[in-house]
């Protein structure tokens, strides 16, 4: 007879979440197989290289102004007649037009990726520490935790979104792009908290978890070597889902004056700019307001991708 | 059904409680509204002075028992009665929230069951990518589209302007129309695929019952209680006020009176805000939860 001890380390063995490359390039082949995700993969690592490389691929600064070309349409070539420096002198092109600053549409609208990306990613960042803490202990420990909880998640779901977010930023005396970050990021974490609740619910009761605790291992070592992995599929969809939603609050709270402040863009303070003369402009809140519509699809389509991907129902 | 409905609005006065509660709290923590309601030269003796009028000397228990007394108090920028404001810019809000559900009810359901009858046709990619780029916009952005079309391009709507009229309503209720309809769409569509294929609407086809009405008469109904819920929580996030879009369209709803009381530390329009979003979400859950018994006789209400 094998000692036990032997029998127990194997089987804590095969407790451990496998970490081999399989399955991660399994599913990132079943991603791949979907058209519209696989567009959506290449618009990000697009957006990517616009975040890492944008002061070498804006033409103009975000605050450069060319006196004299106010409000120029999309396409428009021309020679400043007050050029501030030598840069300035000579044929000048803005492919996206000018605002009422004399800047150029396309510089700002590439500088702004950086604001959406990084406010896209970081709040959903903060949204998944919540999201998954609150909803580890509220589904692993059940009783009145679960029950309070929950009720406070119920309740920060209830509220609108958008005026939550403009409380927390109200605390803050400046506006800033910190004070984006966490007001989206402690707003938006609502769904992640349910998600990972309904899912440790049905996992705590496997036998892998009885076995697990027969032999002795830890409350805090169950939830985070045993029940969150097993979680990652839901998260992952929900999270890449809330970079979309991120992005769309960013928008929304630069829309109301509340983000990055002048002269540095994002997409959506350069709506708000937008509203004064957008009638006359259509450019001014076109182009930024596509570049908003075009990301968040990419991130809402990747999650769909991923969430057909990682659904055992449609696996051949 | 009468223990039911009391009960769940016994189970209310909590909630209630805890949101005059916390809001008071972090209004308290937050500063005093006197440093933004007083010019930057007033002089200490002016600041009591509007310390005084604004009932802000008291002792914070009477301050905040005013509240559960059912009294929202006067706002402090606009020394009028919060309960009248909050009414006035609800009245606005409703009529476009209640116009944009219907719109995205109908556009919506028909358009997700269109999808669900024809999967994965012209018609159900079409319908699809649609709703992916409609939970993809943000509302101002369509509402500023939809003005330089309808309004300035063609000239067959106004130019917005701050006015509660239904010729100045239209845009806002269109936009938040077709955004909701997206969701709907999409929502209807995967419930019903997912309905489609139970072994119990097999067996109707194969009695003979044609595709048409087994969807609708067999399959349609189970997928409604997920519907009706989700119709609900977007009707009472319409209500709570679309800042956005009613910036982008400048009407003057609610979510334009909270948004504007935030900015300007205004306490008791934002805690009467908080109240009514709280109503109305709870009332909404509890017509919901309402609905569920008639479109689902397994779910009873009575234990």
């Amino acid at each position: 007879m094998s000692n036990t001890a032997d029998v127990l380390a194997t089987a804590e063995n095969a407790l451990q979440p496998r970490t081999a490359a399989g399955p991660w390039w399994a599913l990132l082949g079943r991603v791949a197989a979907n058209r519209a995700a696989l567009v959506a993969v290449i618009f990000i690592a697009f957006l990517m290289l616009v975040v890492a490389f944008g002061p070498w691929l804006a033409p103009h600064g975000y605050d450069e102004q060319f006196r004299g070309a106010e409000n120029q349409p999309p396409w428009t070539r021309m020679t400043i007649e007050y050029p501030e420096n030598e840069s300035q002198a000579g044929l000048q092109f803005f492919p996206l037009g000018t605002d009422s600053n004399a800047r150029d549409t396309l510089s700002r609208i590439i500088y702004g990726t950086r604001v959406s990306l990084a406010v896209g990613i970081s709040a959903t960042f903060i949204g998944l520490l919540v999201g998954v803490g609150m909803g580890l202990v509220s589904g692993f420990y059940g009783g009145w935790i679960d029950s309070v909880c929950m009720r406070f998640t119920d309740t920060v779901f209830a509220f609108p979104s958008v005026l939550l977010a403009v409380a927390i930023t109200a605390i803050f005396d400046k506006p800033s792009l910190w004070v984006v970050f966490l007001a989206l990021g402690l707003v938006g974490w609502t769904g992640m908290a349910r998600v990972v609740r309904s899912q440790v619910l049905s996992l705590k009761t496997r036998d892998y978890i009885s076995a697990a605790r027969a032999l002795g291992t830890g409350t805090v070592r169950i939830l985070f070597r045993h029940i969150l992995p097993n979680c990652l599929g839901p998260v992952i969809i929900v999270a890449t889902l809330s970079v979309g939603g991120n992005i769309l609050g960013e928008a929304g709270l630069s829309f109301l004056g509340l983000g990055v402040q002048e002269p540095y863009p994002s997409w959506g303070a350069m709506l708000a700019e937008a509203r004064e003369n957008y009638r006359e402009a259509w450019w001014l809140a076109v182009f930024p307001g596509l570049a908003i519509v075009l990301t968040v699809l990419a991130f809402n389509l990747l999650g769909d991708g991923l969430r057909d991907a990682l659904d055992p129902k449609k696996q051949q | 059904m009468a223990t039911f409905l009391l009960r769940r609005l016994l189970q209310s006065i909590p909630v209630f409680i805890g949101i005059i509660l916390i809001c008071f709290a972090l209004l308290k923590l937050s500063g005093d509204p006197t440093n933004i309601i007083a010019s930057p030269r007033a002089t200490a003796a002016e600041r009591a002075k509007i310390r005084e009028s604004l009932g802000l000397n008291r002792p914070w228990y009477e301050q905040l028992g005013r509240y559960f007394r059912g009294d929202l108090g006067d706002s402090y920028r606009h020394h009028r009665p919060v309960f009248s404001m909050i009414m006035e810019g609800a009245a606005v809000t409703a009529r476009v929230a209640v116009s944009a559900m219907c719109i995205a009810v109908c556009l919506g359901l028909f358009s997700g069951l269109l999808s669900a009858y024809r999967p994965r046709t012209m018609i159900d990619y079409s319908s699809a990518a649609i709703s992916s780029f409609g939970v993809s916009v943000p509302a101002f952005f369509l509402a500023m589209i939809l003005t330089l079309i309808f309004a300035v391009h063609l000239n067959w709507l106004p130019i917005p302007r701050p006015d509660a009229d239904w010729k100045y309503l239209i845009i806002p209720i269109a936009t938040l129309g077709l955004l909701n309809t997206a969701m709907l769409a999409r929502l209807t569509r995967n419930c019903m695929l997912a309905e489609m294929s139970e072994g119990y609407v097999r067996t109707a086809r194969a009695k003979g019952r044609g595709p048409l009405r087994t969807m609708l008469t067999h399959a349609f109904p189970n997928v409604l209680v997920p519907i009706t819920t989700v119709i609900g929580t977007d009707l009472a996030a319409l209500l709570g006020g679309a800042v956005l879009t009613e910036t982008a369209c400048s009407i003057p709803g609610l979510g334009r009176v909270v948004f504007q009381a935030i900015s300007e530390r205004d306490h008791p329009v934002i805690i009467g805000g908080c109240l009514f979003f709280a109503v109305i979400f709870v009332t909404a859950n509890l017509v919901v939860d309402l609905f569920y018994g008639v479109l689902d006789p397994r779910i009873r209400h009575n234990e």
